[in-house]
């Protein structure tokens, strides 16, 4: 009898510990960079996350477990750097076996051949890596270098900033389908020409 | 029944509820919304109950079944509507990219139209602002235009696809293509007679956002995005400014439009009494 009350109690304490545990813990960040080139955020997007007072400075929003962008020096997928099969295959290789959400390797053949970076390859990435790493913090960075730049990097600008924060926003929508990011919290910055942002949240 | 020619305009594409008819601003059907809706019969809560791609869709619609054969199956398993129209000796077209045969088994030119991508703004005037609310190719104003230039026959298909540029991944393509679908079938409801029956509908819809991988870019589930439709009806058979509630199935469109050309059509779906005037 005794022998299982203190087993019980064992038991109790464990479970607390663990609750608090998980009280305690950081909770999740996930920030997608965006363009702001049409003179302010698009009028459908203020519908959806909840727009905040603008950003001055974007470097508290910048650190992340993982980084998704065209080309980026910290841990995570810098698409652009992407060259040769090489080089492919040390970038992405992990992502496309067996892929999820992104385009199988022919496809990725394909961009590589043509030099066709578009942000929608980020977005897959990014559900990619959400899915099968769930890192506590996620920077996804849909901003195209300036014009000549991409151009030298095959990278697309075509797309407006809408289309970019519409892909932002299916991230944020994806993050409700995984508990680890149930109270995760969720910003998208469309950033000026200056270094100063909008922030939508929520 | 009273009118003597029935014309569907099917936006096959794949169109959200949610960015139709249930968005309470109504920002990309405004002629739908403000102009046709008033006008005709809104059934509100369709629903395709079966596999949400094109095909699949397209064949439950056509043969009032729903059907389970591959995507890719060319043609639908049973007779359709159009086939049904067609043995009794009734006119019918059928126009659209691609599919023809899922609606009507002989695809002969004479009666199943192919059109193809184009940058031509017809049936809009190059000058009129609904020429310039999809500015990349376009297959639903060659497939409307296509119609426009023919004699209406008995029963029309039109398969409207533009939508599906959504798989592009861009909002703004996608939600222009919603806006030129519902101008067309505005200047549609206009050209045609006052003997002439409209139907609007879509077949299937697009993922709620986060669904399906990835959101409205997709389709092919069973979540509210991708299986929710409506049906609206205009003309001689449908009562102006009604909106019904109530509940009805894609295969439940073949045997109503049927009724409304006094076809016999044995199929699983039902006739939507409700719907007709």
């Amino acid at each position: 009898m005794s022998e299982a009350a203190v087993l019980t109690a064992g038991l109790y304490v464990i479970g607390y510990l663990v609750a608090q545990a998980w009280r305690q813990r950081q909770p999740g960040r996930v920030v997608v960079l965006c363009p702001q080139r049409e003179g302010g955020v698009p009028a459908e997007l203020l519908e959806r996350p909840t727009p905040r007072p603008a950003v001055e400075r974007l470097e508290p929003f910048l650190p992340a477990e993982f980084t998704v962008a065209y080309r980026s020096d910290v841990p995570g997928i810098s698409l652009a750097t992407v060259t040769d099969e090489a080089s492919l295959e040390a970038t992405l290789g992990p992502w496309i076996r067996d892929p999820i959400f992104v385009p199988g390797r022919d496809h990725w053949r394909t961009v590589l051949a043509q030099r066709d970076w578009t942000p929608g390859l980020l977005f897959d990435l990014a559900l990619e890596v959400l899915h099968r790493v769930r890192p506590r913090s996620l920077l996804v960075d849909l901003r195209p270098p300036p014009r000549e730049r991409a151009r030298e990097l095959g990278i697309s600008t075509s797309e407006s900033d809408l289309d970019l924060g519409m892909y932002a926003y299916e991230i944020r929508c994806r993050l409700r389908r995984y508990s680890r990011y149930r109270d995760t919290s969720f910003d998208l910055l469309f950033c000026d020409s200056e270094g100063r942002a909008s922030r939508l949240s929520g | 029944m009273k009118a003597k020619r029935v014309v569907v305009v099917v936006w096959a594409g794949g169109v959200r509820a949610q960015d139709t008819i249930l968005d309470p601003r109504h920002r990309y059907v405004p002629r739908l919304w403000n102009a046709l809706v008033p006008r005709g019969t809104l059934l509100t809560h369709l629903y395709n109950d079966g596999w949400t791609n094109h095909g699949p869709s397209l064949k439950a619609l056509a043969t009032g079944r729903w059907e389970t054969s591959g995507y890719d199956e060319p043609q639908a398993t049973g007779g359709t509507l159009v086939d049904a129209a067609r043995e009794c000796g009734r006119s019918t077209l059928v126009v659209g990219k691609g599919r023809l045969k899922l609606l009507v088994s002989d695809d002969d030119p004479a009666h199943a139209l192919r059109a193809s991508l184009s940058r031509d703004p017809a049936p809009f005037a190059p000058e009129e602002p609904a020429a310039a609310i999809y500015r990349l190719k376009s297959y639903d104003r060659a497939i409307t235009a296509t119609f426009l230039a023919r004699d209406a026959p008995d029963l029309s298909f039109l398969l409207f696809d533009d939508t599906d540029m959504a798989h592009q991944g861009r909002w703004s393509w996608y939600t222009g293509a919603i806006r030129q679908a519902d101008a067309l079938s505005y200047l549609l409801w206009r050209r045609l007679g006052p003997d002439t029956d409209l139907i609007v509908l879509p077949v299937h819809g697009r993922a709620d956002h986060g669904e399906t991988r990835w959101g409205f870019i997709g389709h092919g589930r069973d979540d509210e995005g991708c299986s929710r439709l409506w049906m609206l009806g205009l003309g001689p058979d449908f009562v102006e400014g009604r909106v019904l509630e109530r509940r009805g199935q894609l295969i439940d469109v073949a045997p109503t439009i049927a009724r409304l050309l006094r076809l016999d059509f044995p199929c699983r779906g039902r006739v939507l009494e409700e719907f007709l005037s």
